[in-house]
């Protein structure tokens, strides 16, 4: 008989572990910058964690002056070895737009050391040996001192991949924070209660139940103080809320663009350099979502079928888009880097393929640039500037394995 | 074929003759009722001279009419209960389908996958996903938790609790569960259909509920769901106006509103709640119904076409459904928790043999919840486009809804304390109930406030919270009650230790499988998707982890039901006979025999105090029927808590 509370207390600790563990987790807790930049980061982290090793297994080698037999020979070619496997993670990281212009330094970087290391295994053993090691290490150095500056605008201090990436993400979830508390500790106490009633009052031989009917003055209290702490919420969140959705609190910016739901892909338009949507040189793309770090972003948002919901997980932004409607929808992004547009309305047998990719610039002059060469690809493929046939190349190109 | 007590003939009329004698199978000692008239101070609340008690029909001897087409509550009761419990195996069966996917996604599903899918390699398309998560949604709700809480547990407690011989309107009782079997062979037919079930969602979203080529289930599959819901409607209103004139006009001498247990309570809120909320559903469903069949454009923007079919001319607007679907399908959520919220009192106040802590205030708040039920809706439409502000006032009455809510949790831990505990298998997951509606409530508070809800908003946060509610609530709260009235409903103890065993394992298997969802959708996985394994958000160990741990806890949980369905047909068939009242509980269904007769009461009871009188120091027995008065020495009672 008495096991029975045991039970209850196993389920209500499994239960509150799961979400004390929760924040400690990335892949648990409230979906980061991480998520979807996680490669990047991670090569970036490589850089700097081996380009120092490396310069410093090239030291040895100045001042030789002769001819290095082949083995002594194998820290340049390692270097080498790794600066081409560098190169190619940092293509990889351009082409899925993470911090293209760094991105691209640092390749270019990487191929100045490349060439560097090349030269010093040549000019190995004769004077200028020496010369060309320190330019081989210096390059090092600053491909390492690149990829470090690069990490520091996208982490913070200390490593914590769970900071908020957006004035939304801060607001919201701190009020999360604050919800999990409350309720954690209204759950913890409920269910402490629960475990000591069942123990204590299991039917036991001799004992009689207590015969009342109730107290009011319990009854008052567990009204008011959940009452009190309800309506604290209620008012507290209310900041929040209108920050996000109400268009009187929003800052004076002219939309970044048009954004149009349909089954099943994001129809994205700009409008292009003279700022005005439906002229010649608006900017059409398809699940490919660019905006600028920092900047509070306005989209117009339509559907073009049935109702979708743009939904920015990382950036604590949701928006139902609506057959008849246009709605306009602020965000804003802390931190460079990629990003996930998901559908989060039920929209028809591919609902759940409804995703597009959001690039978060660095500055306007990266935007701008990713604009211009867009519109070059644009006019080059087709004048008429049809969507239709990108509309086809990203439904094939999107299905999931 | 009117039971009306009132148009019989003088004939038979059981236990009419001589002395008032006590149940017959009664084993305590219940001394009978006053013979006649009421005792001093007590109203008589029933709609009947008291000389009227006596007439009453005797059982049809036509097996059809006495067992099919029935006219008596109880057998219109059980009918329900078997209907629903069929309808719970396949909405589980689509639940595992879904859960399958979702851990495997594509795999091929043993047996079904061959079966069903051959022409595509047995994998399953996606739109048959998307019926899944429909159809699972639509059966559970419409077609499981609805029925057998209202149709079953409240046509069959409804009259033998109040002291009742039937329902004010047996033929329009007998027709409220006829009309569900349109809704049942529609519902089932719709798989059949070219285009197949219904995809829009449980919700049916126009346009993609109202447009044939949005999805192949808005080809036909659609019209079907929204006809079939049509006739469950129908029904649940029938029923609703039964249980409301029932309640109020057929309550047994000195049984007054403030004498009634919680469970009828909260069956005539959850009239009250249904009465005035269907309407509206009926009609949002006949004009989404117009929508697709006739060319009307409630729900149709201007100028609109989808996926390239026909333009139509519009004018309408996608969100009024929302806001008559929710206006609706808000109440809709108490009418599935307030039945087990009243039945879960009685089976706690029964197994801790003390009376039910702040039973009127108990009573106030199942009220408070039935009115802030009704301007609570917008908060399913927080990110649906409709004003932000309307949404914040929406947001501040959702916050006060958590509060009777709040005060009922309270007062069923009140009603523990210091009681008797006895651990039934009825009682164990009635505290189940309790527990897990702790964790569904404290969980809705994160999707009242809105801001948290623009994160959580359509993803698996809200899957765990309608689940914490409505099976960690509603149906922990209907195994306590079959646990509970199966010896009052057929007359034979079901096996404690088989209960017991069902209850573990289920309570178990429950938490595994639905609080990790709580924790991938904190992580944003949306619900609806068919696989969101092509997302860098989601394709990691942790996610796809969790997703098949909860599909292993699920299936344990659909194989646990099957002791369920065992201790069923063999308690049925071969369990211990039940005395006449074999919890010693106070309320009235248990002062007649197990199972009732055709008439339910020898004589109709008179009721002398509220059904919770448990302990008393005055006596030894623990327990103190309704029928029986308090002593004269004791204090009376509290007028504001009892």
């Amino acid at each position: 008989m008495r096991y029975w509370s045991v039970l209850f207390a196993l389920v209500s600790a499994i239960v509150t572990a799961t979400f004390v563990y929760a924040p400690f987790d990335d892949d648990w807790w409230l979906p980061s910058y991480r998520a979807t930049n996680a490669q990047s980061i991670d090569t970036l982290e490589g850089i700097q964690a081996q380009a120092p090793r490396l310069a410093s297994s090239l030291v040895p080698l100045r001042g030789l002056d002769e001819p290095a037999d082949p083995e002594r020979l194998e820290p340049l070619d390692q270097t080498r070895a790794w600066l081409d496997r560098q190169s190619a993670l940092l293509g990889q990281a351009i082409q899925s737009n993470f911090l293209t212009t760094r991105s691209r330094a640092l390749e270019s970087q990487a191929a100045r050391a490349r060439a560097a290391v090349v030269e010093a295994r040549d000019l190995l053993g004769t004077p200028e040996g020496s010369e060309a090691i320190d330019r081989a290490v210096s390059g090092l150095e600053r491909f390492e001192t690149m990829a470090g500056e690069a990490l520091s605008a996208v982490v913070e201090p200390g490593g914590s991949m769970r900071a908020t990436v957006s004035t939304a993400a801060g607001q919201i979830d701190h009020l999360y924070i604050l919800l999990l508390i409350i309720t954690g500790v209204t759950f913890v106490g409920v269910a402490i209660a629960l475990v000591v009633v069942l123990w204590r009052f299991r039917a036991q031989p001799g004992r009689r139940a207590h015969y009342s009917h109730g107290s009011l003055r319990l009854e008052i209290v567990w009204t008011v103080i959940p009452a009190a702490i309800l309506v604290f919420i209620a008012l507290y969140q209310l900041r929040a809320w209108a920050d996000v959705k109400f268009q009187g609190t929003w800052p004076d910016v002219r939309p970044l663009a048009e954004v149009t739901a349909r089954q099943f892909q994001w129809k994205i338009r700009y409008p292009g350099p003279d700022g005005r949507f439906g002229t010649p040189d608006d900017l059409h793309t398809v699940n490919d979502l660019h905006f600028v770090k920092d900047e509070p972003t306005i989209i117009h948002l339509k559907a073009e079928d049935v109702i979708h919901s743009f939904f920015l997980p990382q950036l604590r932004i949701k928006q139902d888009a609506v057959p008849g409607m246009t709605i306009p929808v602020l965000f804003d992004a802390r931190k460079a880097g990629r990003y996930e547009l998901l559908c989060a309305e039920l929209c028809g047998w591919g609902h759940y393929k409804m995703r597009a990719q959001v690039v978060v610039h660095e500055s306007q002059g990266e935007f701008d640039e990713w604009m211009a060469q867009s519109l070059r690809e644009q006019e080059r493929s087709d004048p008429t500037a049809s969507p239709a046939s990108a509309d086809v190349a990203a439904a094939s190109g999107l299905r999931v394995e | 074929m009117s039971t009306d007590p009132q148009d019989l003939g003088p004939t038979d009329k059981p236990g009419a003759s001589g002395a008032p004698q006590p149940a017959p199978s009664s084993p305590d000692p219940v001394s009978p009722g006053p013979d006649s008239g009421h005792p001093p101070g007590v109203i008589p609340s029933s709609g009947h001279a008291p000389g009227h008690d006596e007439h009453i029909h005797p059982a049809p001897r036509n097996p059809l009419l006495r067992y099919v087409f029935s006219t008596d509550h109880k057998i219109i009761g059980i009918q329900f209960l078997f209907s629903g419990l069929i309808f719970f195996v396949i909405g589980g069966l689509l639940a595992l389908a879904i859960r399958w996917q979702l851990a495997w996604p594509w795999s091929d599903m043993p047996h079904l996958s061959d079966l069903l899918w051959s022409a595509q390699d047995g994998v399953m398309p996606p739109e048959f996903y998307n019926k899944l998560v429909t159809m699972h949604g639509t059966i559970m709700i419409f077609f499981v938790i609805i029925p057998i809480l209202t149709g079953a547990f409240g046509n069959f407690l409804i009259p033998l609790m109040i002291g009742a011989r039937d329902m004010a309107f047996p033929t329009l009782n007998m027709l409220s569960y006829w009309f569900m079997w349109p809704a049942f062979a529609l519902i089932l037919y719709s798989f059949a259909v070219p285009g197949g079930a219904s995809e829009a969602g449980w919700t049916g979203y126009p346009p993609l509920a109202s447009f044939f080529w949005s999805t192949p289930g808005s080809l036909n599959g659609q019209t079907i769901w929204l006809m079939a819901l049509l006739f469950a409607g129908v029904s649940s209103l029938m029923g609703s106006i039964n249980y409301i004139t029932t309640i109020l006009m057929l309550r047994a001498p000195g049984m007054t509103l403030f004498r009634m247990p919680m469970t009828v309570w909260a069956m005539f809120v959850t009239a009250l709640l249904q009465a005035f909320a269907l309407p509206v559903l009926t009609s949002a469903l006949i004009m989404q119904l117009l929508d697709r069949t006739v060319g009307t454009n409630f729900f149709t923007p201007p100028d609109w076409s989808v996926a390239g079919g026909p333009e139509r001319v519009g004018g309408g607007h996608p969100l009024l459904w929302q806001h008559l679907f929710w206006f609706y399908s808000h109440p809709a959520v108490y009418v599935m928790i307030l039945p087990a919220m009243g039945i879960v009192s009685d089976i706690i106040s029964t197994f801790s043999r003390k009376p039910l802590f702040g039973y009127k205030p108990m009573v106030f708040a199942v009220g408070g919840i039935a009115l802030l039920g009704f301007i609570v809706w917008g908060h399913h439409m927080f990110q649906s486009g409709m004003n932000p502000a309307l949404g914040a006032t929406f947001m501040l009455s959702t916050m006060l809804i958590a509060l009777p809510s709040a005060i009922k949790t309270f007062n069923w831990l009140g009603t523990m304390w210091g009681g008797s505990i006895h651990f039934t298998s009825a009682m164990l997951n009635a505290i189940a109930f309790v527990a897990m509606f702790v964790i569904g409530g404290l969980s809705g508070i994160f999707m009242a406030a809105t801001p948290v809800d623009i994160h959580i908003h359509d993803t698996y946060f809200i899957v765990a919270h309608i689940h914490y509610v409505l099976f960690g609530g509603s149906t922990f709260g209907i195994f306590a009650a079959l646990y509970y009235w199966f010896p009052k409903m057929f007359g034979r103890m079901m096996n404690e230790t088989l209960g017991k065993i069902h209850f573990a394992l289920s309570f178990l298997f429950f938490n595994g499988t639905f609080f990790p969802m709580h924790i991938v959708g904190m992580h944003a996985q949306p619900r609806r998707y068919a696989d969101y394994t092509g997302y860098e958000l989601f394709n990691n160990d942790a996610i796809i982890g969790m997703n098949q741990f909860m599909t292993i806890c699920a299936l344990g949980l659909g194989v646990t039901q099957l002791i369920l369905v065992y201790n069923f047909f063999a308690s049925l068939v071969a369990g211990r006979r039940a005395t006449a009242n074999p919890w010693y509980a106070n309320s009235l269904e248990w002062q007649t025999a197990s199972p009732p007769p055709h008439y339910n009461f020898e004589r109709i009871p008179t009721v002398y105090h509220p059904a919770y009188e448990y302990s008393l120091p005055e006596f030894e027995a623990d327990y103190l029927p309704q029928t029986e008065p308090r002593p004269s020495d004791s204090e009376p009672l509290d007028s504001v808590m009892a």
